[in-house]
């Protein structure tokens, strides 16, 4: 969870109070991501446990949190290390077009358009929420791009659904016999039989 | 809020008998001053046809076609012609700038074109361009412009002088994403201040900028978004993790 | 609903003012931007410009005007000086009447070894019409009794120089001054002081008014008087009728403007289309253009003017002696050239006004995505093709050669019928492409998919190569005929005809003392021609009992001559009539014993004769036949002695036939010159006819060069259009040859086609011209109509298989043009 590493990167740029940190953070991610206090401390604690941070006693009443030698380490290491995107098509949207595919009576088509208005109904909210930001909050704008992006993604894969759809011949994939939901077991077999083809 | 543009059950049929291609089926559309509708679908479903239908540069084969309340589709030519300068503003994908005429003079141009005297068409394009940030590049010629400017100084022309109708094709498809951006802020901001666009596109993130998203396939009208909560229902949706 | 509301300010309707001058300066900026691209139409236009700017500047300053006889008056009246008190009431009549006169006294001295009498002029320098007639070189006018001035040929004759003493007319003056006619360099003539003149043989008086007022005049005064009127084609009426020449040149050029423009329409579709979706009616759309055309006729105009004065101002003083005036460079019909200009201006905006009418009709979305309208089935301009060529065609017949209007209306609707059959022949081409490797059939399918250019540069080439072809096959016609008419030419070129003075009706009086010296002439001119020569004497009739004063005022003896009727005409044809000598019936081959003694007169020639030049009306000659000379110039119509005497006519001497027996050197020639123009002897020796020969091979090339110049710039848009299917042969493995063999068969087959069209186009017209005696027309000129026919499309395929392989096109490339 990436929460722990944001709390590093702040420090990272000198030591600061806790309640500092979890005001820097809401800015940083326009506020778009919540983060109670409690939520700040408990991960701030956990950091201290492994070394990552270390704390100095101001007043008894507030702790002020720096940065280690290993927590830079850390904080480097998750830089650049790739995110775990590469996971296995456990999408809960496509789930739901491959079971509708096998369900008589009904429109896959038209479940595709619900989806993908809801999904370009999203998309607008966040891009009328960016043409009110101004162009200088950097912090928001990445993070409503990347939703953006996410939810395009999405938008691309009905579109790209519907186009394979349509190319089959008149609902024939209704009552085809073809495994139309792989689990992830066999797509992983399947690389692996084409990994050891090569 | 009135109805600028409305298509009323329009159609258009290209070619004849078996090469007969249904372009658009009964289309009724609707778009109000102050709203950016973007119609959005696949390529050859229709969509740039509706456009050039409502722009008055085709004729549909049956239905209405009412812009402020008049029906371009009876029109002679000349009248569509006028039409197109004093209402309508057009932005293609690109090739939207005529070679050997200043940025300046390209603003100008509708105006003159309506009659308007060149001394004030200018002083008119020129505001228009310093609105739009473009004041200091009114001088140069479109082959010393970037493609981000020349889709800008085709919106400042598509927007000068008070018109009603903003149509754009695909108007950010030649441009990378930052100049994107500045161009579909442009127009959402000429919608602000009381035109009626309509944006075609196959592109969600672009569609996504409009007020309404109309979805187009086969030539019909098959759905479209309703109108967006504000922003702060994003963050009760659940934050993203 | 208010939305369409009108605005505000009031605006016109269609944009007004300000649209179509925002219009025009948008085709102004584009044409700056790609005006290389039209240069090729601009070059044609200048060239024809200039052509007819220099024609018409010439034409006005070489044409004999009438300003050496007249100066600045528009009559003048010749009063017999016979009776001194009668000229003296006459001038103060003449005074009287005009207010304004101007008077010249001639007196003629005869000078010994010159045949014409120098005409002493007593005339005032500076005189109020006659200052054109007058103007001094050097030296000074003449004052006083005892002074003299001359021409430079009277004073070469006399030997004289300024200040040295001249004898004339039995007085001894000092020459004071060189003097000219600027107005007629040829003639020749002396000046004294009009106030110490002695007393004229007759005076002429010039004048100015009306013809009717001059009428008026005469009335008024009792016996002959001898008037003479300014001829009524001035100068500038020639200028004009030289621009009206040039204006069809002009007008054909601009059909070759016209192919241009449809090229450069087509290119900017695009930017026209966007012009149209921002809201310009079809007539900004077509003003585009029409500004363009414009423009390019404006420059033309200009340049081409400006080019044609420069040339004009460049050679103008080397043609003085060839006018025969002096010519005052600057002098020049500005309005005239003015008018080229505008006509330049108005055909070219002509030539653009067909594409600009095609763009605009091309619907808005087509334009935007630069898709040319669809040729329009080629039925219509089959239609108009025939309807043409058959208005054409019966304009020319009805013309029966002769009436102009109808042979140019004719000859224009023709030309513009071949061009409207271009897109036929590119179909009917195309339709034989099944046959066809597949590189030709690609290339011809292009042709017909690309009509619009293919069709407008068809139609220049074959322009171009027709009027080569006309001019091949027209002055190889001309020279048959003239062959014909001439045989062999005017004399042969061992031969000289030796006359006394020039040709004329009245043969002077000469004593016996006067023709032995002429005739020493004669032999001293056959001696100058070595070896041995026979010298014919020409002797013709004259009716001694009858005395007239021929043209130099002289008197003399009028010579019988052979007249014809012409029939539908009021006037007789004459010809001389010489006598029929031993000699001269040798020459031509005619045994006198066959000649019957009752026959007058022998000719080749046919028709209704009489003789004239007698004091008897209608005399009908006795004629026998005889063969046609082989020499035009050869005495070919004869009298017989027989018919002399019958008459009581007798012979004159007029001159002598020498027939060397060697052709005649160049040297031999100018020694002759000199030696006949001493003694007042005119010399004709064999003119060379000139060959066309030059005139076809220049046709043939110039027409060859525009239409190569016509297919580069076609052939190389045709191509780079459909560049696109190019790189897809490219892409599946097409060697470059195929390249070449695409390119070379679009010029090949567009330049066979213009040759075709052309020559046909050439051919139909000509026989128009020629109706009444198509022989002329069999004479084919095989090697120059070859060159054309098929020459020019094997060159054409040539040059373009060798540019075509040189490096692949750039594709796809769509500049913001």
């Amino acid at each position: 969870m990436s929460v722990r590493h944001a709390l590093l990167a702040l420090l990272a740029e000198g030591p600061k109070y806790g309640l500092r940190l979890r005001q820097e953070f809401q800015a940083q991610t326009g506020e778009v991501w919540p983060l109670n206090v409690g939520q700040v401390y408990t991960t701030l604690h956990r950091l201290e446990k492994e070394g990552n941070v270390e704390s100095d006693e101001v007043d008894g009443t507030q702790k002020r949190f720096r940065i280690t030698a290993e927590g830079s380490r850390e904080l480097q290491r998750w830089l650049h290390t790739p995110p775990d995107t590469d996971a296995p098509p456990r999408d809960e949207l496509v789930i739901k077009v491959q079971v509708a595919l096998r369900m008589p009576g009904v429109d896959v088509m038209e479940l595709l358009q619900v989806h993908r208005r809801h999904m370009v109904e999203a998309m607008q909210r966040y891009t009328h929420l960016k043409a009110e930001t101004p162009p200088g909050e950097v912090g928001l704008g990445l993070v409503i791009d990347a939703q953006l992006f996410r939810l395009e993604g999405i938008v691309r894969w009905l579109d790209a659904a519907e186009a394979r759809l349509r190319h089959l011949p008149d609902q024939s994939w209704a009552a085809s016999d073809v495994d139309l939901a792989p689990d992830t077991g066999s797509l992983r077999q399947r690389a692996n039989a084409l990994g050891g083809n090569r | 809020m009135s109805a600028v543009l409305e298509l009323r059950t329009v159609s258009k049929v290209y070619g004849e008998g078996s090469a007969q291609v249904h372009a658009l089926r009964e289309v009724d559309v609707t778009v109000s001053s102050g709203e950016l509708v973007a119609v959005m679908g696949p390529s050859g479903s229709g969509k740039s046809t509706l456009l050039t239908i409502a722009g008055s540069l085709e004729e549909p084969t049956a239905g209405e076609v009412l812009i402020g309340g008049n029906d371009i589709s009876r029109m002679s030519g000349n009248d569509r012609a006028r039409v197109r300068r004093r209402c309508i503003g057009f932005v293609f994908q690109d090739f939207n700038l005529l070679a050997g005429l200043t940025a300046l003079e390209n603003v100008a141009l509708p105006l003159e074109l309506d009659g308007l005297a060149t001394k004030d068409a200018r002083k008119a394009a020129l505001s228009m361009l310093d609105e739009l940030g473009l004041g200091e590049r009114a001088a140069h010629f479109p082959d010393d412009l970037s493609g981000g400017e020349r889709q800008r100084v085709a919106i400042a022309r598509a927007v000068v002088g008070d018109r009603k109708l903003l149509l754009a094709d695909e108007p950010t498809g030649a441009l990378d994403s930052v100049n994107g951006e500045m161009v579909m802020r442009m127009l959402r901001a000429a919608c602000k201040n009381g035109m009626a666009g309509v944006v075609v596109t196959h592109d969600a993130q672009l569609a996504s900028w409009a007020d309404r998203v109309v979805f187009i396939r086969d030539g019909r009208i098959v759905d479209q978004t309703r109108t967006p909560d504000g922003p702060e229902t994003l963050l009760s949706t659940g934050s993203p993790s | 609903m208010t939305a369409l509301a009108e605005p505000a300010v009031k605006r016109a309707a269609g944009g007004g003012l300000p649209a179509r001058r925002a219009v025009i300066r948008w085709a102004v900026r584009l044409y700056r931007r790609e005006w290389r691209r039209q240069i090729l139409m601009l070059i044609l236009l200048a060239v024809a410009v200039a052509g007819s700017a220099f024609g018409v500047a010439a034409t006005y300053n070489m044409s004999s005007t009438s300003d050496g006889k007249f100066g600045s008056a528009g009559h003048l009246l010749t009063f017999d000086a016979s009776d001194p008190a009668q000229l003296a009431a006459r001038i103060a009549a003449t005074r009287q009447w005009y207010g304004a006169t101007d008077e010249i006294g001639h007196r003629f001295a005869a000078v010994p070894g010159l045949f014409d009498p120098v005409d002493i002029r007593a005339q005032k320098p500076g005189g109020v019409y006659s200052t054109p007639m007058l103007a001094l070189r050097q030296g000074r006018y003449p004052q006083g009794p005892n002074e003299i001035a001359l021409t430079d040929k009277v004073a070469g004759t006399l030997k004289a120089a300024i200040g040295a003493p001249v004898s004339l007319d039995g007085k001894t003056r000092t020459m004071v001054g060189l003097i000219e006619n600027p107005s007629d360099l040829n003639d020749e003539f002396a000046v004294v002081d009009p106030a110490a003149a002695d007393p004229a043989q007759s005076v002429t008086v010039l004048v100015g008014g009306s013809v009717q007022n001059l009428q008026d005049f005469r009335q008024t005064l009792a016996g002959p008087v001898a008037r003479e009127s300014r001829p009524d084609l001035s100068r500038t009426s020639i200028a004009l009728i030289v621009l009206a020449l040039a204006a069809v040149g002009l007008l054909l050029v601009s059909l070759v403007a016209a192919a241009g423009f449809v090229v450069a329409a087509q290119r900017r579709l695009r930017q026209l289309g966007m012009l149209a979706a921002i809201g310009a009616t079809q007539r900004h759309l077509r003003l585009v253009m029409l500004a363009n055309g414009a423009v390019v006729g404006l420059i033309a105009g200009v340049a081409g003017t400006a080019a044609g004065i420069a040339a004009w101002l460049a050679v103008a003083t080397t043609v003085e002696t060839a006018a025969g005036h002096r010519i005052d460079r600057f002098d020049l019909p500005w309005t005239v050239l003015g008018l080229g200009i505008v006509l330049a201006f108005l055909t070219s905006t002509a030539a653009a006004w067909w594409p600009a009418r095609a763009i605009a009709r091309t619907p808005v979305l087509n334009a935007l995505s630069a898709r040319p309208a669809k040729p329009r089935p080629a039925r219509r301009s089959a239609l108009l093709a025939i309807i043409l060529l058959a208005a054409g065609s019966a304009a020319l017949w009805a013309s029966g050669g002769t009436s102009p209007a109808l042979l140019v209306g004719g000859a224009l609707a023709t030309a513009i019928g071949v061009l409207f059959v271009g897109p036929l022949a590119i179909r009917a081409l195309a339709a034989l492409r099944r046959l066809m490797p597949v590189p030709i059939r690609l290339a011809l399918t292009d042709l017909v998919r690309y009509q619009a250019r293919s069709g407008a540069a068809l139609a220049a080439i074959s322009l171009a190569l027709g009027i080569a072809a006309a001019i091949v096959i027209g002055s190889a016609a001309a020279e048959y005929t003239a062959h014909r008419e001439a045989g062999l030419g005017n004399l042969a070129d061992s031969h000289l005809l030796v006359r006394i003075g020039e040709p004329a009706p009245v043969i002077p009086e000469r004593t016996a003392q006067q023709s032995a010296a002429l005739q020493a002439q004669a032999d001293a001119i056959t001696a100058a021609l070595g070896g041995s020569s026979s010298v014919i004497p020409l002797d013709m009739a004259v009716v001694s009992s009858h005395t007239d004063r021929g043209g130099s005022g002289q008197p003399g003896h009028p010579a019988v001559e052979l007249s014809i009727e012409i029939p539908g005409e009021e006037y007789l044809a004459s010809y001389p009539l010489f006598v029929a000598t031993p000699q001269i019936l040798a020459l031509n081959g005619i045994d006198p014993a066959t000649i019957a003694n009752d026959v007058d007169v022998l000719t080749f020639r046919t028709g209704r004769f009489q003789l004239s030049n007698i004091p008897m009306r209608d005399l009908v000659p006795v004629t026998k036949s005889i063969p046609k000379p082989d020499y035009a110039s050869s005495p070919s119509s004869l009298i017989t002695p027989a018919a002399m005497a019958r008459h009581g006519w007798e012979a004159a001497r007029v001159g002598w036939l020498i027939q060397a027996d060697h052709p005649l050197t160049a040297t031999q020639l100018n020694a002759v010159q000199d030696l006949a123009a001493s003694s007042g002897l005119t010399v004709e020796t064999r003119r060379e006819e000139a060959s066309l020969g030059s005139l076809r091979s220049g046709a043939t090339g110039a027409g060859a060069l525009l239409a190569l110049a016509v297919l580069a710039s076609t052939v190389g848009l045709i191509r780079s259009e459909a560049g696109n299917d190019l790189r897809s042969l490219t892409a599946m493995g097409a060697p470059g040859r195929i390249r070449r063999t695409l390119t070379a068969a679009t010029a090949g087959a567009l330049a066979l086609l213009g040759a075709i069209l052309g020559a046909a186009g050439a051919y139909l017209v000509l026989a128009g011209a020629y109706q009444n005696d198509l022989t002329v027309l069999q004479q084919v000129p095989g090697w120059h109509l070859a060159a054309i026919v098929v020459g020019i499309p094997l060159l054409a395929t040539l040059a373009a298989w060798l540019l075509a392989g040189r490096e692949p096109v750039v594709f796809a490339r769509r500049v913001l043009d």
